[in-house]
């Protein structure tokens, strides 16, 4: 059944748009509906000439200055987000790589060092103690030092006569100043 | 349905076009297209901001607030609506959260203004009237508030305004007829207590 007339009624009345032929004869006939129209359109008048001469009395900025500020908060907050972004991975990226490089090689030193022990200990030379005077030769002595595991090296020399405590001293000043002078 | 009113402040095609291909000239990094967007709808922002706080400082702070957002999400802007729409949808959001954040004030503000008028007992002139109108105006809920001001003061079609709130027009019309209802029926009150 048909009632009173709706929100959306009063309104597309008072926007110009005719109601449908039902709705218009109602109106005609209700005065409760004729004095809600009759009293909006009235408010809705005095909020539209409130406005127009209230627009008139708008202080308004100095557009270009308004501009200004705005670009300017808007550069300022970009350049702070660059910083923030540049601080989140140029600042902490050296360090941290500096520091994962060192541990890498500390641990591959390590790694490289065991690996070298468990193979020197798999397979001892066959008398157990590497003789050095069998080994004398500048070269081979050093290749034999470098093949023996650190307890070997300091057992052959604890047993070292003094006359071959003394070529080893000559010896390795010898190395020394070779090393010096290619450098 | 015979539409015998012009839908009022319609932004034309070749509008949304300009306004897409500054926006796409801004995101480009052309920014001459800043200036262009600001002098297209500097004035309008401002002009509502200030219709929410008359007061022009607040106005001009909401304004460039409102811009500064703006700008910072125009990368975001879908292009399913009008550039014109979603910036009023910005500013209106802002303009009511504003509103909110400052409701004990515009209340301080009007009880203070109703003593003064009392005491005086002097007749309301025009501008007066004015000025008493626009303080009941802000005495509406704020988004029905915001409602009649986009339709009738920034004279916004109802369905853009549909479109900025995602509600129906249906819906929209109800509003601005519930606050112009509204708005009647505090004209009145002062009447009553003075009679």
């Amino acid at each position: 059944m048909f009632g009173h007339l709706k929100a959306e009624d009063f309104m597309n009345l008072m926007e110009g748009i005719t109601l449908a032929h039902k709705r218009q004869v109602h109106l005609g006939s209700c005065a409760r509906c004729a004095e809600t129209l009759k009293s909006a359109e009235a408010t809705r008048n005095q909020v539209t000439a409130m406005q127009t001469t209230a627009d008139e009395h708008i202080p308004e900025p100095d557009w270009t200055d308004f501009r200004g500020e705005v670009r300017n908060a808007l550069l300022s907050r970009s350049v702070k987000r660059e910083g923030a972004k540049r601080s989140w991975l140029g600042g902490g990226w050296k360090p941290a790589a500096a520091w994962g490089f060192s541990m890498v090689l500390v641990f591959g030193l390590m790694t490289s060092v065991v690996l070298r022990n468990q193979q020197i200990t798999m397979e001892p030379s066959a008398s157990g103690v590497v003789s050095v005077e069998e080994t004398l030769e500048p070269a081979g002595t050093i290749n034999a030092i470098a093949s023996m595991s650190q307890p070997d090296v300091f057992d052959a020399i604890i047993q070292l006569d003094e006359h071959e405590t003394e070529s080893l001293r000559l010896l390795l000043e010898d190395l020394t100043k070779q090393s010096v002078s290619r450098q | 349905m015979d539409r015998t009113l012009a839908t009022p402040a319609l932004m034309t095609l070749n509008d949304t076009d300009a306004d897409l291909s500054l926006v796409e000239r801004y995101l480009g990094g052309d920014l001459t297209a800043f200036d262009e967007i600001m002098l297209r709808y500097e004035r309008q922002i401002y002009r509502l901001c200030y219709r929410f706080t008359s007061n022009a400082d607040d106005a001009r702070d909401l304004a460039q607030d409102v811009f500064i957002k703006a700008f910072e999400n125009l990368v975001n802007f879908r292009k399913e609506s009008s550039l014109k729409t979603w910036l009023y949808r910005i500013a209106t959001n802002h303009c009511i959260n504003h509103v909110k954040s400052n409701t004990r004030q515009f209340v301080e503000v009007t009880d203070s203004t109703k003593q003064t008028r009392a005491t005086a007992h002097v007749a309301l002139e025009e501008k007066e009237q004015r000025e008493h109108f626009r303080h009941l105006v802000t005495k509406l809920p704020p988004k029905q508030r915001a409602i009649l001001e986009l339709r009738i003061h920034e004279q916004l079609s109802y369905e853009e305004i549909a479109s900025m709130s995602n509600r129906s027009v249906s819906t929209i019309k109800a509003s601005v007829f519930f606050a112009l209802e509204k708005l009647r029926k505090l004209v009145k009150e002062p009447l009553r207590v003075r009679s």
